[in-house]
């Protein structure tokens, strides 16, 4: 079952004048559960690409289709409720919110699908259980070391069981044993929970954990080896 | 330009309408304080201008009774030292409206269009040229004293009409008050005409009884000496002249007042200043950084953000140059309609401005200077590593139950609790001092209640020439009367002190009865003096001190036996045989009156009016209603304060909210990949403005006093002494306002997150 469907996606950008074609007629198809990293060198659009499918930018061009949307022929709101509802982000620098402690980060994105509820608390523990940090709940990001303030971010973005989740350079900021720890868990999670993930990254070393590698280069996707 | 500079002066680009709103800050602090500054200037130019641009008479002469005009004229045209007079016929008369009298001053002058002595400024319509016209004193159109009316006199008995050509202005009647002397332009329905000399001679039969007088320079003692062949009965000299007391004992002090708000309004916003462009410098901390191990120098580095700061503060001051200007005008036009709408003469006075310049870039650049010095003392890997403090205040579980946007915008608040206490501080003292205009009026208007109400008279009759006391009584005491109280009532000098200050003298051996007299000191001794506390005040005498009272040539050395609070009079209460030195012991020039019941006053009055030998009687009511009148006109411009004051908080709060909102733009980025809905991100922000808003607005009520009683001792100068009291609605009132108005700066940070671009917000911050 597709995923995610690309066709011809175009998407360019103004600065200082000067028209820059980061994306020019890129194809896509992600089956659900597939783990995907794209690879690319800087500037080649790899983070565009993974805002244009988080609904966070939107396409000059080309079908962008995600869990049966049409990302290109949504509003504001239904973009909003996208991405509230089937998209999560993993961010390299984490993006947690300082004045949250941990679990209430991952109940962050759940409290908007579920309301302040029993049960959007009972997921909470429970992928902050999956990502080994139970006994960290009520500790704050900075009271956190780097592995585990990105496990919180990933129990964030996997606790609204998401159709999708979207990593950029998700061991990026984190050393080579805590990014095994990492990616193990994401591992384990795709089989577990038949959870798609989208990975832009750099590292190579990441390519053993990866269904297919996808290079972007000349704002088109490539099989990697 | 260097690229270093260029970058900076880049950044200011980029941030758009943000550069406004951040020189609003610098804008608003500095109108302020020109405002007070410049005002002042204006206050005294404005005064001095319509004293000079009117040649405003040295001495006033009244006479007992009308002399034929070539006498007068004989006399005063052979006097040395005269440079310019006028003869005019000055009557009591009364004015007839719409079925109601009133008091009026029927004045007959040779010469409307004459400009050496005494001018009459047009105010609207034409200066009368021939019988049957006239020109009345401008602010009586609502009883239709007003350009193109018949108007109908009565004088002595005999009725006649006259048509307004025009309405004027002169100093000798600034305030066109009914109420007798009172330090306050308290309103009041009297009617001035002038009218031609010869008609009114010709209608009344009378020569000429009043004599203005411009005298040469060192002239004035032999001037008047020389008058003795005429029957004069009172000299007023300028400085005596109630338009000029007033001008110099109350409203000329009104300019003490308006520096006083610049001093605040400069410590506001100085503070408000640095908090916002030390913020903005210290989030450029990693960028300093940069520069810094590029090898740029600490002078470098300042100089392009003095830059910065110069820009800021440059668009700042254009703005607040303006604004203070609008300020002023809309303040002085407001101030000097208040005090018989005078014309505002605006000097060429470069001062204010040139300080509001330095006050808003010297403030600019310390508040840049000093995060500059601070992050560039720091090593390179310091300065590179700085985030802004994010200390988060650990609320436990104590809110577990609460949304997590809510409970984000709680904590958001208490991030960092010294940047928190310092924004309510200074948004609390805004408000403080918005309050403090509401704090005031409530208490001036609350005092001046219980002090009208301590006189126990009801009407005051005045003698148009001294009466014996018997007489007095004997004409004033009907079946209604409770009681008469005749006395002596002068206009005089008073020193003391070391000082020097125009005074009423009130002798009386029955004073005491006609007011609950309340002391501030001493006792209520009327064998020495009783003076009014402001009186005491001005001179700065207390009781046991020495006094010398002195009316045109009588003197009387008298020691201050008690001083006592009263709001309109400044004024000296003797006994008879303590002013025997001053007046005829037997006779009276007025006399207080008690009704038995107060139903009766305007029956009574009415028939006090009609009596011969009254000039004016005074309805104790009257003065009430012309004190709310005046305070109403007052509170127009108290309103202005507190809402001026206001939008200052309101800047100010933006200020420091916008900054630290766009310190957290990442968060909010955040938020949007986690598809919070916008309500709940407004939610969380209103939270945290709410926070700020209530705390301010609590902080802001022990500021309204703080500051109310500072006002209160400029005030009593300008107004009178009033203690500053608690009122729930003064504090009802500050508190909603300040905390609505903080409330209603979350438009911009609101505004701000809206616009947020996400994605470009999380790619630029999570850069390198």
């Amino acid at each position: 079952m597709t995923l995610v469907k690309i066709n011809d996606l175009h998407k360019s950008y103004t600065t200082g004048g000067e028209i820059t074609h980061v994306l020019k007629g890129t194809d896509l198809r992600m089956k659900k559960g597939e783990m995907i990293m794209v690879m690319g060198p800087s500037g080649s659009g790899k983070t565009t690409l993974l805002n244009l499918l988080g609904g966070i930018d939107g396409s000059d061009s080309g079908v962008l289709v995600v869990d049966g949307l049409d990302l290109t022929k949504l509003g504001k709101k239904e973009l909003n409720r996208f991405r509230r509802e089937r998209v999560g982000f993993i961010f390299q620098f984490y993006n947690l919110i300082p004045t949250l402690t941990a679990i209430e980060n991952v109940e962050l994105g759940l409290e908007s699908i579920l309301g302040n509820s029993k049960e959007m608390r009972a997921r909470s523990r429970k992928y902050l259980e999956l990502v080994g940090l139970s006994d960290k709940a009520r500790n704050y990001p900075q009271e956190l070391s780097g592995g585990q303030q990105q496990r919180v971010a990933i129990a964030r973005a996997l606790a609204k069981e998401p159709a999708l989740i979207l990593a950029d350079e998700p061991t990026g900021n984190i050393d080579e044993e805590r990014e095994e720890s990492i990616m193990g868990i994401m591992k384990e999670l795709q089989h577990q929970l038949g959870i798609t993930f989208l990975i832009v990254s750099h590292n190579t070393r990441l390519k053993r954990y990866m269904d297919r590698t996808l290079i972007l280069r000349h704002g088109k996707l490539h099989e990697g080896s | 330009m260097k690229p270093i500079t260029k970058s900076v002066v880049r950044k200011l680009f980029k941030m758009k309408w943000r550069v406004f709103a951040i020189s609003m800050v610098v804008s608003l602090a500095m109108a302020m304080f020109i405002m007070g500054l410049y005002s002042a200037v204006i206050f005294d130019h404005s005064m001095d201008t319509f004293i000079e641009e009117t040649n405003f008479p040295d001495v006033f002469v009244s006479l007992s009774e009308p002399v034929d005009y070539s006498v007068a004229d004989g006399v005063v045209s052979n006097i040395e030292g005269i440079d310019t007079y006028s003869l005019r016929l000055k009557l009591d008369g009364t004015y007839h409206y719409d079925s109601d009298d009133y008091p009026a001053v029927i004045i007959g002058i040779e010469d409307p269009a004459r400009e050496d002595i005494s001018r009459l400024l047009l105010k609207d319509g034409e200066l009368f040229n021939g019988n049957g016209e006239g020109n009345v004193i401008a602010g009586m159109e609502d009883i239709g004293a007003k350009v193109g009316e018949v108007l109908s006199f009565s004088t002595i008995g005999i009725d006649f009409d006259i048509t307004v050509k025009g309405s004027v202005q002169t100093p000798e009647y600034m305030f066109a008050s009914a109420i007798q002397d009172s330090s306050l332009p308290l309103p009041g329905h009297i009617v001035i005409l002038y009218m031609d000399l010869g008609e009114l001679q010709n209608i009344t039969g009378f020569g000429i009884n009043d004599i203005l007088l411009n005298v040469a320079d060192g002239q004035r003692d032999p001037v008047v000496g020389s008058l003795g062949s005429l029957p004069v009965s009172e000299i007023i000299f300028q400085e005596d002249h109630p338009s000029v007391v007033f001008m110099d004992i109350g409203a000329g002090k009104m300019r003490n007042m308006f520096p006083l708000f610049s001093v605040i309004f400069m410590v506001v916003g100085m503070i408000s200043i640095f908090m916002t462009f030390y913020r903005i410098v210290m989030n450029d901390s990693r960028y300093i950084g940069v520069l810094m191990s590029l090898g740029y120098s600490r002078l470098k580095i300042a100089w392009a953000y003095m830059t910065f700061g110069t820009i800021l503060a440059a668009i700042g001051s254009i703005i607040g140059m303006i604004l203070g200007f609008l300020f002023t005008m809309g303040i002085m036009s407001y101030t000097m309609s208040m005090i018989g709408d005078i014309r505002v003469a605006y000097p060429m006075a470069p001062m204010p401005f040139v300080l509001g310049l330095i006050f808003s870039f010297g403030s600019v650049l310390i508040s840049v200077g000093i995060p500059i010095i601070h992050i560039t003392r720091q090593s390179v890997r310091q300065a590179l590593d700085h985030k802004p403090k994010t200390k988060i205040l650990t609320v436990g579980t104590a809110f577990s139950g609460l949304s997590k946007t809510r409970l984000m915008g709680i904590r958001n608040t208490f991030r960092n609790p010294a940047r928190t206490a310092l924004t309510v501080l200074v948004v609390g003292m805004s408000i403080g001092i918005s309050g403090s205009w509401i704090v005031m009026a409530d208490s001036a208007w609350g005092y001046m209640v219980d002090q009208v109400n301590q006189d126990t008279w009801d009407i005051r009759v005045d003698f148009s020439s001294p009466i014996s006391n018997e007489d007095a009584t004997s004409l004033l005491d009907l079946n209604e009367t409770e009681y008469v109280i005749p006395f002596a009532y002068l206009a005089g000098q008073i020193s003391g002190g070391g000082n020097s200050d125009s005074t009423f003298i009130v002798a009386s051996d029955r004073v005491l009865e006609t007011r609950d007299f309340e002391l501030e000191s001493g006792r209520l001794d009327l064998t020495t003096s009783v003076i009014t506390n402001k009186l005491a005040s001005e001179l700065g005498v207390s009781q046991g001190d020495r006094i010398t009272i002195t009316v045109g040539a009588k003197t009387l050395e008298t020691t201050v036996g008690g001083v006592v609070f009263d709001i309109l009079m400044q004024a000296v209460y003797l006994d008879r045989d303590a002013a025997s030195s001053l007046v005829d012991r037997e006779n009276a020039s007025s006399a207080f009156v008690k009704l038995q019941d107060k139903e009766d006053i305007d029956k009574v009055a009415a028939e006090f009016e009609e009596m011969e030998g009254v000039a004016k009687v005074t309805i104790q009511d009257d003065i009430i209603n012309a004190m709310e009148e005046t305070f109403g006109q007052g509170m127009g411009m108290l309103y202005f304060f507190f809402f001026i004051c206001l939008i200052i908080a309101m800047v100010v709060a933006a200020s420091a909210i916008i900054i630290s909102t766009m310190e957290r733009d990442i968060e909010f980025a955040t938020l949007e990949t986690l598809g919070i809905p916008r309500r709940k991100v407004i939610g969380s922000m209103l939270i945290e403005i709410g926070i700020i808003g209530f705390f301010s607005a609590l902080i802001g009520l022990p500021f309204a006093y703080l500051f109310g009683k500072l006002f209160a001792i400029v005030m009593e100068d300008v107004l009178y002494y009033f203690p500053i009291v608690f009122a729930f609605s003064a504090m009802a009132i500050t508190f909603a306002f300040g905390f609505l108005f903080v409330i209603g700066s979350s438009i911009f940070p609101i505004r701000y997150t809206g616009k947020l671009d996400a994605e470009k917000t999380i790619r630029e911050r999570t850069a390198g």
